[in-house]
């Protein structure tokens, strides 16, 4: 009998490990094929499957599944998957997997021979439900919201772009009317310098005096001559003190007129400020908030494709498996009820809480691979990464699934991008994250158009981009921000650019790094956008400096010309006139020294003379009176 | 075949001499799995008392007649389990723990009923094989001889079906 037990035992062991290995394999094979076929509509087939139904693993190679629209192509081929399950949890009818690959996924590759099946019509056709189909009932609808600026040509019409374009501004009329100014005071101060002729009045009184003959003799006849040129002297004194006051005069005319030119400079500084901060105020770049022009430039396309975006996002949330299987529950304080017997009823369950138990399938890791060998699609990403705890219930491994992928594009020169989401469903959140980042993303040739003094390409930037998206029920989050970095534009050279368009053209010139910062979110319904940029700076910066710079240019340019008319006129004009004034002066004084000392000494001369004719008059008088007596005493003595 | 041997033995077990103890033992073990709802508890105590030296036909017996005392004993028992399982706070860990862990919730230990049962075959388990075995020594010392030698019994064994019976018995040997 025992060995009779030993027989069927040895029988059994041996058919079971007999249909392990021959028959279990081919069997899983056919049976996948046959159901994945009906399933895709075309030929799903496999090089290879080993079943190992005692070690619970699954090794597949070379699985191609046939496009149905193209049946000499595959949807997908995958090089190689595995996966093994746990034992323990098999044992409960749960599907736990430590870690599955499913190595080298190439989309699209041609088929060697036609993949197409024939679909038995009497047999009712096997249909997938449609992830698709189930997408959340989440609609964006923003075109009531009202929210964005987002007509341009209302934008434009607040801007009043033509005005500035035509030049129409007070600056412009400033400037043309300190123009007309500095013109007629030039002119003015041309024509009175031209006219005025000092040195000849100068040399005209220096030859009067020179006229003089200081060698007066000491007789009576001297006298009138010397107060004629005492009064020539005076004469010419006066004559070059008025001059030297007209001098005077005029000089300080001409700081007054100097002094309200500058003024009026000072005042088109004003003007131009005023005007400046106006523009930049209706701008809305006083602030540096970026939004009137963000939404401007960026609102519109981001709005318009919002709800392609967002739905995309949905979608994916389809793809990931709800909750479901025991869940966990919270303990409450509540009583147990307590269960009434019933004769027969053999006992009940006790429930415990915090009982855990397998989820209902649990992968732990998938390890994922894609290149494009073999596939028609050009520029194919690589695409390598892993999927983490792809579970029935997340609940029960307090863990969300998470995605980690690195691509690279072959399409931008091998860009290296990550790319992390995270899914969780865990006590009923329902939300996705996702984080992509990539550094040195090369952006090159990009038409701009080369308008308005724009640049025609951008030929050249490194960018670099980091971005979150979080998507719940209520909840849709977007922060992405760009960074572009060594930026090189190509201008149309050719172009005649007016002054607004030079302007623009000079803004692009100066930008050399561009970030912008795009904030989406929508809470309960109500959407908000935040888009941020250096940009806004950059504008500010460069409007604020290419405005100083043209007024400076214009102050140094009309300072100059008004110098170049009046200052130098000016500088020779004082020159001579001091001059003049020096020389004349010096001459005076020192014809004056020698007049007066001549005529101290012609006054010394004078008094002599005069002393002398006062005592030849006395001793005239005398010797008239004693002739007179001798005489008359003659003549008496004559007569008596 | 099984049902020839079964009766075969059940003779064996009133007429010839066996290990009392093992007989104790084949009626304990018959009584613990007899308060057992069927789960693999039932399925383990079942395999271990297949597999170790025991009155198999002691067992069967003795399951044959605690079933219908565990039936009857039912209201007793599971207030025994909901203690163990509700009524002490201190298990409750040790509870939640084994009901995590794996294959073990297939035992349903976690139900009052088999806890219950559980409890009271463990307990009754030792009383159970000493009385057992206690009864079959007085049966065998005597009782035996005098219901062999009983009209009873020489009446049966003259039964053409019994012979038929024990032809068969003695062939299958």
């Amino acid at each position: 009998m025992r060995i009779i037990n030993l027989i069927i035992i040895s029988v059994v062991t041996i058919a079971a490990i007999t249909f392990n290995v021959i028959f279990a394999s081919p069997i899983a094979k056919n049976l996948i094929e046959k159901y994945a076929s009906a399933a895709v509509g075309a030929r799903v087939e496999m090089r290879e499957l080993k079943v190992d139904i005692f070690a619970l693993s699954v090794v597949g190679k070379d699985l191609q599944v046939t496009n149905p629209g193209n049946t000499m192509k595959n949807l997908f081929e995958v090089a190689r998957f595995a996966f093994k399950l746990d034992l323990l949890a098999a044992l409960e009818k749960k599907i736990l997997i430590e870690e599955a690959s499913i190595e080298n996924v190439r989309i699209g590759t041609a088929r060697k021979y036609d993949g197409k099946i024939k679909i038995d019509p009497k047999k009712k056709k096997i249909t997938i439900n449609n992830p698709i189909s189930n997408l959340s009932d989440y609609k964006f609808d923003f075109k009531n919201e009202n929210i964005f600026n987002t007509d341009i040509n209302e934008m434009i019409k607040s801007l009043d772009v033509e005005k500035y374009i035509k030049g129409d501004l007070k600056t412009i009329s400033e400037i043309n009317k300190l123009k007309t100014q500095g013109t007629e005071l030039s002119q003015k101060w041309y024509k009175t310098i031209t006219e005025t002729r000092y040195d000849k009045d100068a040399i005209q009184f220096a030859e009067e005096i020179k006229k003089i003959n200081f060698n007066y003799t000491p007789d009576v006849s001297s006298i009138a001559k010397i107060q004629s040129d005492i009064q020539t002297i005076l004469k010419v004194k006066e004559k070059t003190e008025a001059i030297i006051k007209d001098i005077d005069s005029k000089k300080n005319e001409f700081i007054a007129d100097y002094n309200a030119m500058e003024t009026s400079v000072r005042e088109l500084e004003k003007v131009t400020r005023e005007e400046l901060n106006e523009i930049l105020g209706k701008m809305n770049l006083k602030e540096i908030s970026f939004d009137d022009i963000g939404s401007l430039i960026f609102a519109d396309g981001f709005m318009n494709n919002v709800d392609k975006i967002t739905s995309s996002f949905y979608k994916i949330r389809s793809f990931v498996p709800n909750n479901r299987g025991k869940v966990k529950k919270v303990k409450t304080k509540e009583k147990k009820v307590k269960k009434k017997f019933v004769f027969g009823q053999r006992g009940y369950d006790v429930f415990f809480p915090d009982y855990t138990t397998y989820p209902d399938y649990h992968i732990k890791k998938i390890s994922v691979s894609a290149s494009g060998e073999g596939s028609d699609i050009k520029n194919f990403p690589t695409v390598s990464g892993s999927i983490y705890d792809i579970v029935s219930n997340q609940d029960l491994i307090q863990k969300p699934l998470r995605i980690e992928t690195k691509v690279i594009l072959p399409i931008l020169e091998d860009l290296s991008l990550s790319l992390n989401a995270s899914f969780d469903r865990r006590d009923g959140k329902f939300l996705d994250f996702y984080n992509v980042a990539a550094d040195n993303i090369p952006i090159k040739n990009l038409n701009f158009g080369g308008l308005y003094g724009a640049p025609k390409k951008l030929l050249d930037s490194d960018g670099k981009i980091d971005g979150i998206v979080e998507v719940g029920n209520d909840v849709f989050k977007t922060k992405f921000d760009m960074n572009l970095n060594n930026i090189d534009f190509e201008f149309d050279e050719t172009q005649t650019l007016n002054e607004f368009s030079q302007i623009l053209k000079e803004i692009f010139q100066s930008v050399k790094h561009l970030n912008m910062g795009v904030d989406f979110s929508v809470l309960n319904g109500k959407p908000s956008l935040h888009i941020s940029s250096n940009l806004d700076k950059i504008l500010y910066e460069n409007i604020n400096r290419i405005f100083m710079q043209k007024l400076l240019k214009f102050k140094t340019d009309f300072e100059k010309r008004f110098n170049s008319y009046i200052s130098g006129p000016k500088k020779e004009l004082l020159s001579q006139i001091s001059a003049d004034k020096l020389k004349n002066l010096s001459f005076l004084n020192d014809k004056n020294k020698i007049v007066i000392e001549q005529f101290k000494f012609s006054e010394t001369k004078l008094k002599e003379a005069q002393t002398k004719l006062e005592s030849i008059k006395k001793q005239i008088e005398e010797n008239t009176k004693n002739k007179l007596i001798d005489e008359t005493t003659k003549r008496l003595k004559k007569i008596f | 075949m099984f049902i020839i041997k079964l009766l075969s033995n059940f003779f064996k077990l009133f007429t010839k001499d066996n290990n009392p103890t093992q007989v104790g033992l084949g009626f304990a073990m018959g009584f613990l799995i007899s308060f057992q709802p069927f789960t693999l508890l039932s399925v383990i105590f079942f395999f271990i008392f297949w597999i170790i030296k025991v009155n198999k036909t002691a067992g069967f017996i003795s399951l044959f007649i605690f079933k219908f005392v565990a039936f009857i004993t039912e209201p007793l028992i599971v207030p025994i389990g909901s203690l163990l399982l509700e009524g002490i706070p201190a298990l409750e860990p040790f509870w939640t723990s084994l009901r995590s862990a794996p294959i073990i919730p297939y035992t349903k230990f976690y139900n009052t009923s088999v806890m219950g049962g559980l409890v009271v075959g463990i307990v009754g388990f030792i009383p159970v094989t000493l009385i057992f075995r206690k009864l079959y020594i007085i049966y065998k010392e005597k009782y035996r001889e005098k219901i062999a030698k009983s009209k009873f019994i020489k009446i049966f064994k003259g039964l053409p079906i019994v012979n038929l019976f024990f032809k068969i018995n003695k062939t299958i040997n």
